[in-house]
């Protein structure tokens, strides 16, 4: 409008008609935005703005307290509350998950003569594995699942099979969700790592690979065709044969077929026991659970078993070990026997006999002591 | 330039700032974005009205039937609550709200069976019903869902029309409980619907223990329903605050026993055959609990619910039935 000198400026007046056009054009464009701005803040996407964020400072769930008594018919261990993985913050909106089938992957040619391939793969990551098994994906969460990738064949009378593979990362892991998902009664089958048979669906972990074959019908085209598929998987899938330590530590006679599970974090519902392993073991007609977790330092098992010590108190008496490392915690009428032993805390939990839980526990003791790990 | 020239442009500056600043004024709201836009959404959020019947004093309230049939089981138990005619009039849209939650086989326990809806679904349509609709929303892929459960099949069997959950079918409804205030719903089905009924399978959940006739209303949220897992008690306690429905029937002929909510495993599911229908979800999920071999009295949600006078867990005091099937 004024010059720098106090002169006035040059003004134009002649303004070519492009230039007016274009001008009207920013104009309108600006006036355009403001309005798409205004008619989209009237008619946003409700699922964005649904949660208050308080709602995730307000709490996490409270978690069940161990059980004292099983219920009857309850299988306790396999029924035992899951633990909760807190989500660090929204997660993504179930975006379209699948993905092109590369070639030469697992699933790749899989269909038996008389299927077909339902579709294509679909691959999960952690942060959206509750697109496909919403509920469920705390638990594999909490073995700290890789990814799932799940694909499926089809028979022309419309009977489908669905093959998922959970990456676990490793075979540690992969052995650990997989102990805990399998029935007591499973019926061994020589697929994979500890391959069983249920109905026409099929199970096994073999290398960091968890796998299921599950069958939408019952009989044998399902089981023929799922058998086959389930061989095939297992033969395209890595096993470097890692040994699963838990199995080796822990003494096999008089172990409940298929009762041996691995929990990475909150073994009998303790939020203190990680890296353990959990057996049913049956004696003179009565059962009880023995359990052994590795840490990484003779110290931090000391902790741990200090952890279980004052739970222990919180609940019932202890008895401290005099000439033996175990100590005895009686829950009124319910016994737990408890070590440490260089880097383990091992014993039983919850017996009923109290000298079947101290010789229990002694004996592994005495074991792990001459354990050079 | 001339004085009148400079007072002239100095006001219609003033003028232009002045007007600028006062409309920036007038739009200015304190709210964070997320606030205001969770305003708006309050704003414009439906009421669930209540789908309840009054019923005569003396009803029986809670029914069990057992048997192994499923869809006789269905039939027993209605009929031992006063017959479908005593809930649903003639001319009526009922909604079936089963639980299609995955895309798994039925025989796996982990969705509705299709023998009890069918059977719901005739009697919706012996008792006058004009219309049936069956509606759930699962997050993976609704298609495959209703079609690996057998649900779209058994839909189509009886003449009932399945409502998908498209994006336009949802809308924000006023919820007002502890956890949920307001949330986008699966509501074209609801606003179309004059009758509810709650079609639930009865089976372990990872996170709450028991996915019941309380738990299956989870399935018409909409949004990044997910995040409630962490306050899953809380949540599932808010349903019988969120929705009233006419009835509920809790299928427990097959019951998935462990690894649920999805289970895989045929060894995971036991044959219980039994069906509990009742108007009273609190009531209904306290019997079925004790099926899954487990102690109702450790079931947070039930106990919130009742807290908060939403039904209650002492059945046996009320009016109920048992009838055997077969």
């Amino acid at each position: 409008m004024f010059g720098g000198t106090g002169k006035r400026a040059f003004v134009r007046t002649d303004i070519p008609l492009r230039e007016r056009l274009i001008g009207g054009f920013i104009l309108l464009l600006l006036v355009g935005v403001g309005a798409g701005v205004f008619h989209k803040g009237q008619h946003f996407d409700p699922a964005l703005f649904s949660l208050d964020p308080q709602f995730l400072d307000a709490g996490q769930p409270a978690r069940t307290p161990a059980p004292l008594i099983a219920e009857e018919g309850e299988d306790r261990a396999g029924s035992r509350p899951a633990p909760v993985v807190p989500l660090a913050g929204p997660a993504p909106l179930p975006a379209a998950p699948v993905k092109a089938t590369p070639a030469g992957s697992w699933w790749a040619n899989l269909a038996p003569p008389g299927w077909k391939p339902q579709g294509e793969a679909e691959h999960f990551a952690p942060d959206n594995l509750y697109v496909k098994i919403n509920g469920r994906a705390e638990q594999y969460l909490a073995y700290e699942v890789a990814g799932l990738e799940c694909a499926g064949v089809v028979e022309d009378k419309g009977g489908f099979i669905d093959i998922f593979v959970y990456d676990m990362g490793t075979s540690l892991r992969a052995y650990g969700i997989f102990s805990v998902e399998r029935p007591p009664e499973a019926a061994a089958l020589d697929l994979g790592r500890e391959g069983y048979k249920s109905g026409a669906s099929f199970f096994f972990w073999q290398g960091r690979h968890y796998v299921q074959v599950v069958a939408g019908g019952e009989g044998e085209v399902f089981e023929q065709a799922g058998l086959l598929i389930a061989r095939q998987v297992a033969g395209r899938l890595e096993d470097r044969g890692e040994r699963i330590w838990g199995k080796e530590a822990l003494p096999a006679a008089g172990q409940v077929q298929g009762s041996l599970q691995y929990f990475m974090r909150d073994a009998l519902s303790l939020d203190f026991l990680g890296e353990t392993f959990v057996a049913r073991y049956r004696e003179g007609g009565r059962e009880l659970t023995v359990f052994l977790s590795r840490q990484e330092t003779p110290g931090a098992a000391a902790q741990v078993l200090g952890k279980y010590l004052e739970y222990l108190k919180g609940y019932g008496a202890v008895e401290e070990g005099k000439d033996t490392p175990v100590h005895l915690g009686d829950l009124g009428g319910f016994y737990d026997a408890v070590f440490s032993q260089g880097r383990y805390v091992g014993g039983v939990s919850q017996a009923e006999d109290r000298d079947l839980a101290l010789g229990w526990a002694e004996r592994l003791a005495g074991q792990m002591a001459n354990t050079e790990d | 330039m001339e004085r009148r020239e400079f007072l002239r442009r100095v006001g219609l500056t003033g003028l232009a700032v002045a007007g600028g600043a006062g409309g920036a004024a007038w739009l200015y709201d304190p709210r964070r974005g997320d606030q205001y836009f969770r305003d708006q959404q309050v704003s414009q959020a439906h009421k669930l009205p209540s789908f309840r019947v009054e019923r005569p004093s003396g009803s029986v309230d809670l029914a069990i039937a057992r048997g192994s049939d499923p869809g006789q089981l269905a039939r027993a138990a209605i009929g031992a609550l006063g017959g479908m005619g005593s809930f649903i009039s003639k001319g009526d849209v009922v909604l079936l709200k089963p639980n299609v939650a995955f895309d798994r086989a039925p025989l796996l326990g982990a969705t509705t069976r299709p023998e009890v809806l069918k059977a719901v679904a005739v009697l919706c349509r012996e008792a006058g019903a004009r219309q049936v609709l069956v509606a759930d929303n699962p997050i993976n892929q609704p298609e495959g869902c209703f079609f690996k459960s057998g649900l779209q099949q058994a839909a189509a069997e009886v003449g009932a029309e399945l409502v998908l959950p498209r994006a336009s079918a949802f809308a924000p409804v006023e919820i007002g409980g502890e956890v949920l205030g307001t949330w986008p719903m699966f509501w074209e089905p609801l606003a179309r619907a004059d009758k509810v009924i709650g079609i639930a399978p009865c089976k372990d959940h990872n996170l709450c223990s028991g996915s019941m006739s309380m738990k299956n209303w989870y399935g018409l949220l909409g949004g990044r329903r997910n995040q409630f897992h962490q306050r899953i008690h809380g949540i599932v306690s808010d349903f019988p605050h969120m929705i009233k429905p006419t009835l509920v029937l809790l299928d427990a002929s097959r019951v998935l026993m462990r690894n649920g909510p999805t289970g895989g495993s045929l060894g995971d599911v036991a044959e219980r055959g039994t069906l509990i229908a009742g108007v009273d979800m609190v009531a209904v999920d306290t019997c079925g609990y004790t099926l899954l071999n487990r102690d109702p009295a450790r079931l947070e949600y039930l106990h919130r619910a009742e807290a908060r006078g939403l039904g209650s867990t002492r059945w046996r005091e009320s009016s109920w039935r048992e009838e055997q099937v077969g």
